[in-house]
């Protein structure tokens, strides 16, 4: 059996990689370590970090002991109120992913990144929450916390800001590594399509090269620091031939809707992209692509 | 991004000011939407310093984002519309730092309802309103003084010292170029000089009547001139959003309506989300028999930019309101106005319809009302919810048809896929086309386009697109 730590069943991907950033290739690396050594080096909790000693020290099994489980649940999946859009995500959203949840005006949208964020909040974790076309104001997040259980801690677990041009994303993009640190779960940007409707005159080459930057963050804040994300994003019309192949009027296309932004800014094999399509005044359906 | 000037950076060296000020950057906005490599190239500076430089300027100027707790309360602020169902339906009544759009007919009472609101704006908080003061933008119409007056002398709640039109400042705005120059430089000023002088009221509402009218399109029609328009559509809408949220003003918006014309279209294959399918559920109300004749105009792009859509609509309807229906104040105007009415007769009184279409801060709902002296009176016990919580399924399996698409026969005799103009102007792909900044609001002179418009008329509702419009990625 492998002692290679990345090869290590019982520990979840992201433990792993963390692991070897740190410089730890093998569970024999770890063999020496104190909890309170991998702790302070990692920058993880020290129960974290115990576990992660007591998972390597044990031979791969199917049974789980308790301070396993700990460490785990801090990797699990996270299932929302809406049990279609857990199911369409394979049972939860992974944490550590990336998740555009788009839809035309009046989808549930934000109310989805809001269950979200009240998910990471009662899990005792910081979210950060941008709202860039007033959207969900500050009222709006108390409403969502009336009845729950962390209504007393949501204040102080949860960061919020507005911005709206293109500028102050990019900005906050730039910064977004210095502002998060351990306890910091979630960010929730809502909507990521406004700020590029600020400048609607920039070349195209220019906004591919931002969403790469934006992709290039969103990877390493995901990856390494095991942070989940959120984005909303309202829609745009598309023009497509029956093949499905860019058309214009004169071959008869039909008019779709797709998110704004394309798809170079989530990185690939940790992204959703759910699409949220009313059917009625009542019902829809959720998309994931 | 207010303007920030690379001289005023502290982090960087005057060697790198210098470079960076040849290079044709001048404030921070400028490199952050700029990638390194151009930078690099226009500057000579190395790239990996460049990076650092980018860096070095965001951690200057980061913004800080901090806790609810230690952030003032925002979007609770909210005033009256002077009628409490309408209030209650509404979600508390026009909540400040939010952008609502009326949309309507003609005399459906759009422009009744926002003057109603210029005046409710003014009273104290202990009778619903804001303290607040209101600026009134109209496009191709006047201010409507007389029936503000009206409003003001009939209305219970309203009385000339605690509202005057002293608090309303207007302004005409008949041009696209006119209106994003009040919203980014003349309010702004307002707003920051009203700040400063103690005794003059803050700026709670601003209206504009009616947005749709700066975006009539013709029949010919260039996409390069559509892309041009939506564009300065879509700025319009994020200079309201950034006065909304820092200056916590309720922004209305006043829309117009166009006949509905439903065609068969394309079917669409399973994945797709059809824009025809999608419009009629935000674009227009359903809420009863004949509401739906009517949708919105200026398409996806505009509604995108909504937190709140209200669709009023005449419909028709007559009805003889019962004793109990009628609250005082409908029964004194409906005598007022009829001439000929005995004790126990009574004239079938025009309803019309008010449906939230959709809205970030109440359920979707809809309601009758009339329109009197005092404005607009919603009808006691009329409001009626549409839907609370979504229910919510998976998308059907791939391999398997779209439902309600039924499908159609010879593409070629298909009717042309009916999008709104300015959603033509902003379709994904079009993005490729680089316009240039400032375009006058006439059709620019293209003699190519000219010809070809000569050459191919078109029937009313149908836009040609440009050739070559070639996908990027």
């Amino acid at each position: 059996m492998s002692r290679n730590i990345l090869l290590h069943p019982t520990l979840p991907s992201s433990t792993q990689l963390v692991l070897r950033r740190a410089g730890y290739e093998t569970l024999d690396d770890l063999s020496n370590a104190s909890a309170e050594a991998l702790s302070k080096e990692l920058g993880i909790d020290i129960s974290d970090s115990q576990s992660i000693i007591t998972a390597s020290q044990r031979p791969p099994g199917p049974a789980l002991s308790q301070s396993l489980a700990s460490l785990i649940s801090r990797s699990q999946s996270l299932a929302c109120s809406y049990a279609a859009v857990n199911t369409a995500l394979g049972g939860g959203l992974p944490r550590g992913h990336i998740l555009e949840i788009s839809g035309p005006p009046g989808s549930f949208k934000e109310t989805l990144a809001l269950d979200y964020t009240r998910i990471f909040v009662e899990a005792n974790e910081e979210v950060i929450f941008i709202d860039t076309q007033n959207m969900t104001s500050l009222a709006t997040i108390k409403k969502t916390f009336h009845n729950s259980s962390a209504a007393a801690d949501y204040q102080d677990l949860v960061r919020y800001t507005h911005l709206h041009t293109l500028p102050d994303l990019m900005l906050f993009i730039h910064n977004l590594l210095s502002e998060i640190h351990a306890k910091t779960g979630l960010l929730v940007l809502n909507s990521i399509s406004f700020p590029f409707l600020s400048h609607p005159d920039i070349q195209s080459s220019k906004r591919t090269a931002l969403l790469e930057k934006i992709h290039q963050v969103f990877l390493q804040a995901s990856a390494l620091n095991n942070l989940t994300i959120i984005t909303t994003s309202q829609m745009s019309t598309k023009l497509l031939n029956a093949d499905g192949s860019p058309g214009n009027f004169e071959t008869g296309a039909k008019a779709v809707m797709v998110p704004q932004l394309g798809s170079t800014y989530l990185p690939a094999g940790r992204s959703y992209r759910l699409a949220i399509v009313p059917e009625s005044r009542t019902t829809g359906q959720d998309k994931v692509h | 991004m207010d303007s920030i000037s690379l001289s005023s950076l502290s982090s960087l060296t005057t060697h790198q000011k210098s470079s960076l000020e040849k290079g044709g950057y001048k404030n921070l906005s400028d490199l952050l939407l700029s990638t390194s490599s151009d930078i690099s190239r226009t500057t000579r500076i190395a790239p990996l310093e460049v990076t650092r430089i980018l860096e070095a300027a965001c951690r200057e100027h980061a913004v800080p984002i901090n806790k609810i707790k230690d952030l003032p309360m925002e979007g609770e602020e909210k005033f009256t519309t002077g009628d409490a169902e309408l209030d209650s339906t509404l979600g508390g009544g026009i909540r400040t730092g939010m952008l609502w759009e009326i949309v309507g007919e003609s005399a459906a009472g759009k422009t009744q309802l926002a003057l109603q609101l210029s005046l409710f704006v003014q009273l104290p908080s202990r009778l619903g309103g804001v303290l607040g003061s209101a600026f009134y933008l109209t496009v191709a119409s006047q201010l409507q003084t007389t029936r503000m007056e009206q409003i003001l002398n009939t209305h219970p709640l309203l009385s000339p010292p605690l509202c005057s039109f002293a608090n309303i400042q207007h302004a005409s705005v008949p041009t696209i170029d006119k209106l994003i120059f009040v919203l980014s430089k003349s309010l702004p000023q307002y707003i920051s000089a009203n700040n400063q002088n103690s005794s003059s009221r803050p700026l709670k509402l601003i209206v504009i009547d009616a947005i749709a009218e700066l975006f009539h399109t013709s029949k010919r029609t260039t996409t390069q001139f559509l892309v041009e328009r939506s564009r300065r559509l879509s700025e319009i809408g994020m200079l309201l959003h950034s006065l909304a949220s820092k200056h916590q003003i309720a922004v209305l918006v006043l829309n117009e309506v166009s006949d509905t014309i439903d065609r068969d279209t394309a079917p669409l294959d399973s994945g797709q989300i059809g824009y025809k399918d999608q419009f009629r559920w935000f674009g227009r109300a359903d809420s009863v028999l004949g509401e739906d004749r009517k949708e919105a105009t200026l398409g996806l792009v505009w509604s995108n930019q909504l937190n709140v859509r209200i669709f009023l609509s005449r419909t028709g309807r007559r009805r003889y309101l019962e004793e109990s229906e009628q609250s005082r104040k409908i029964q004194k105007s409906v005598s007022a106005t009829s001439s000929n009415i005995s004790a126990g007769d009574q004239e079938p009184v025009l309803i019309r319809r008010l449906t939230v279409v959709f809205s970030s801060v109440c359920d979707h709902a809809s309601c009758d009302y009339v329109v009197t002296a005092e404005g607009i009176s919603v009808i006691p016990g009329s409001a009626v919810l549409l839907t609370a919580r979504p229910a919510v399924s998976t998308a059907t399996p791939p391999g398997t048809t779209h439902d309600s698409m039924s499908p159609h026969g010879d593409f070629t005799q298909m009717q042309k896929a009916q999008l709104a103009p300015l959603d033509i102007g902003h379709i994904m792909d079009s993005t490729a086309i680089d316009s240039r900044y400032s375009t006058p609001d006439n059709e620019p002179g293209d003699d190519e386009w000219d010809a070809f418009w000569e050459r191919n008329a078109l029937p009313e509702c149908v836009f040609e697109e440009a050739a070559n419009l070639t996908e990027s990625s």
